[in-house]
């Protein structure tokens, strides 16, 4: 089968009227969470993850994956009205979109970063259809020990995505790998850390970990600052429509954004957040007058946006084809898909077409929706940012809560909950990031069996890691990673670029 | 004395729970050998590799920083927990809307600035949303009102 008839079931899934229906309420949810600063969608999506579990798992992707990439369009119309990012990685899109709102330009700057999204969007959507396919006829030649090195580059990728100490990263990754093992030993049936009880023997659950740890951690977090909403200024749209000079100043950008974005999605540990960091990093080195920036220019709204979105789009290649994660939005997707009864890897495009297939249209589909959703209805998005986090945030929690019971009718996951929103509390007030533990958690027991399958395959000795070129490769390469991250001067870099963020 | 606070605090968490892997694995699970690796193998590396960079954690601090346990935002905690924990074994003998409603009224109050009226009406209107999606929108098996209230 070539690629058109690929895309062709997946327009036929995509266009199901109950996925399309799917597709818009993702949409809608993203746009929401993405404006609503202090909800994020991975809390969001760690939310709504039960609530998936009761239908088609392609229709429950198709509505996750909405979120996630929504959620980046909705980021921008926070940064740019109010100067406070909706979402992490619209934080830099915040210094020269509030300028231009200020300077009476909010609607150019709303309708460039809409535009630069969509074109974004399209393109890494088909880039994921036509990568996709590639990477998992890589991928079958893979064996337990390729996938035990390219888990291990993801884990230590998932670093970069962490502001602060590398080594409290490299901790939290082994944290989660720690959580990961409880349950029960895959080769012998033998309970490990579960003590005798029940809900532990497959495992902590997912969901517990990702709504107490990014959900109510959060809570905790903006309710800390006392009498916090003040009322948020939100600066007039005007006219939508950007100038032709603005168009044209916007061009080149968004093509640029639309490449980094692409390319740091696909790498382990990439993502939105990275992307516009680095479009903005970059724009502002080729600018004539760099200058300009910080101080309304228009690229610096094109650049970040297109890229953030492409990375969100493409994030989804590894997470697709070889079942490893490059963020914790899609840790969730693999939990997901799990709760589904779907084994995520390589397999999934050969037994699942239409799921896959149906995801990557929807992604297209979803995008053309978003630009509706944000262009002329961002009057009442602004409205929304009125509502009080004195009504939001036991909204949250209710449910989060609600949800998290009904995955298993389980009151033992609530305990859990508990206890993990005031560990994942601490922590992050300790300065250690959450979303490598969830990497750990999730790609443990994967790192686990390939590992005791490969040295049982290599009769127990460790070089068939380092004699398999491609696994010897991939390991190489996380050993790079490791040390261009510990160097001096990109530790500087990478707090200077996440300054952005606080 | 390490003046890193937060890298201290942080350390500790991560060698408390990796020496907790490797003590509980080493003692109650099978190591077995790098060719057949028991069900112990990988949790002693795991753990003992927490413990190791825990203390490389601990030591790690450049700059002298404060954890003020007293400071964390107490209120929010506790009552948050404690709603949570009435939800859990309030479910079954009290029912989805008294549970909900009290889940919702006891967080609603974990922000102090909330008003007893507002909080009510956050609970009343949360409830009602809550109770439309999951009960009529999701049907969950999970009834209204408790056995607990003689409904």
């Amino acid at each position: 089968m070539d690629i058109f008839s690929h895309l062709l079931l997946g327009v036929e899934v995509a266009f199901t009227p109950v996925n399309i229906f799917y597709c818009f309420l993702g949409a809608l949810l993203g746009t929401l969470v993405g404006v609503l600063p202090g909800l994020g969608p991975t809390a969001t999506i760690a939310m709504l993850l039960p609530l998936t579990f009761s239908i088609e798992p392609s229709s429950a992707l198709i509505m996750l994956a909405g979120i996630y990439y929504g959620a980046q369009y909705g980021g921008s119309t926070t940064a740019i009205l109010v100067n406070l990012p909706g979402e992490a990685s619209a934080a830099v899109t915040a210094i020269d979109g509030y300028r231009m709102a200020q300077q009476g330009r909010a609607g150019p700057a709303l309708a460039i970063a809409a535009i630069g999204s969509f074109f974004a969007g399209s393109v890494a959507t088909l880039l994921v259809a036509l990568f996709g396919p590639l990477l998992i006829l890589i991928a079958q030649q893979f064996s337990p020990a390729e996938y035990f090195s390219l888990i291990v580059l993801g884990l230590i990728s998932s670093i970069a995505l962490a502001h602060g100490s590398v080594l409290k990263a490299l901790a939290m990754i082994f944290m989660g790998l720690g959580l990961g093992l409880v349950g029960t030993d895959l080769y012998t049936g033998e309970p490990r850390f579960n003590w005798g009880i029940i809900e532990l023997a497959d495992g902590i659950n997912i969901v517990a970990i990702a709504v107490g740890i990014f959900g109510i951690a959060e809570v905790f977090r903006n309710l800390e600052r006392k009498g916090n909403e003040g009322e948020a200024k939100v600066a007039k749209v005007g006219k939508l429509l950007p100038t032709r000079a603005e168009l044209r100043a916007s061009a080149a950008p968004i093509l640029r954004g639309t490449a980094i974005g692409s390319l740091l999605g696909v790498l382990p540990g990439g993502g939105a957040l990275l992307s516009s960091f680095a479009s903005y990093t970059m724009e502002k080195k080729l600018s004539k007058d760099p200058s300009r920036f910080g101080n309304g220019a228009i690229e610096g709204v094109a650049a970040p946006e297109s890229a953030n979105n492409a990375g969100a789009q493409t994030s989804f290649i590894p997470m697709l084809t070889l079942g490893i994660p490059s963020n914790a939005v899609m840790a969730l997707m693999i939990g997901a898909m799990v709760i589904q009864g779907i084994v995520p890897g390589p397999k999934v495009m050969t037994d699942y077409p239409e799921l896959f297939w149906g995801i990557i249209v929807s992604m297209w589909v979803g995008n053309a929706m978003l630009v509706i959703l944000n262009l002329p209805l961002v009057g009442l998005w602004v409205r929304l940012l009125s509502i009080p986090y004195a009504i939001l945030f036991p909204a949250i929690i209710a449910f989060s809560v609600i949800g998290t019971y009904t995955v298993n009718n389980s009151t033992f996951d609530l305990l859990l909950v508990i206890g993990f929103a005031v560990l994942g509390y601490i922590l992050v007030k300790l300065e250690c990031e959450p979303a490598p533990l969830l990497l750990g958690f999730v790609l443990g027991p994967l790192l686990e069996e390939h590992l005791r399958r490969s040295m049982i395959l290599s009769r127990g000795d460790p070089m068939i890691f380092f004699e398999r070129p491609i696994s010897a490769a991939l390991l190489v390469l996380a050993f790079i990673v490791l040390l261009v991250l510990v160097l001096p001067t990109v530790r500087r870099k990478r707090e200077e670029v996440f300054v952005a963020d606080d | 004395m390490i003046s890193d606070k937060k890298s201290l605090y942080s350390g500790l968490i991560f060698c408390l729970f990796g020496a907790f892997l490797f003590i509980d694995a080493w003692e109650t699970l099978e190591i077995g050998t790098a060719l057949r690796m028991g069900p112990g193998y990988f949790p002693i590396m795991i753990g003992g590799g927490l413990v190791l960079l825990g203390v490389a954690v601990m030591f790690s601090g450049r700059e002298r920083t404060t954890f003020d346990f007293r400071a964390l935002p107490w209120r929010a905690i506790v009552l948050l927990s404690v709603a949570i924990l009435i939800f859990t074994y309030g479910l079954r003998p009290l029912g989805f809307v008294p549970a909900t409603a009290l889940l919702v009224f006891i967080a609603a109050k974990a922000r102090r600035e909330t008003s007893l009226q507002g909080a009510l009406l956050i609970s009343l209107a949360l409830t009602a949303f809550c109770t439309l999606v999951f009960i009529y929108g999701l049907s969950l098996p999970i009834p209204l009102f408790g056995s607990l209230l003689g409904v």
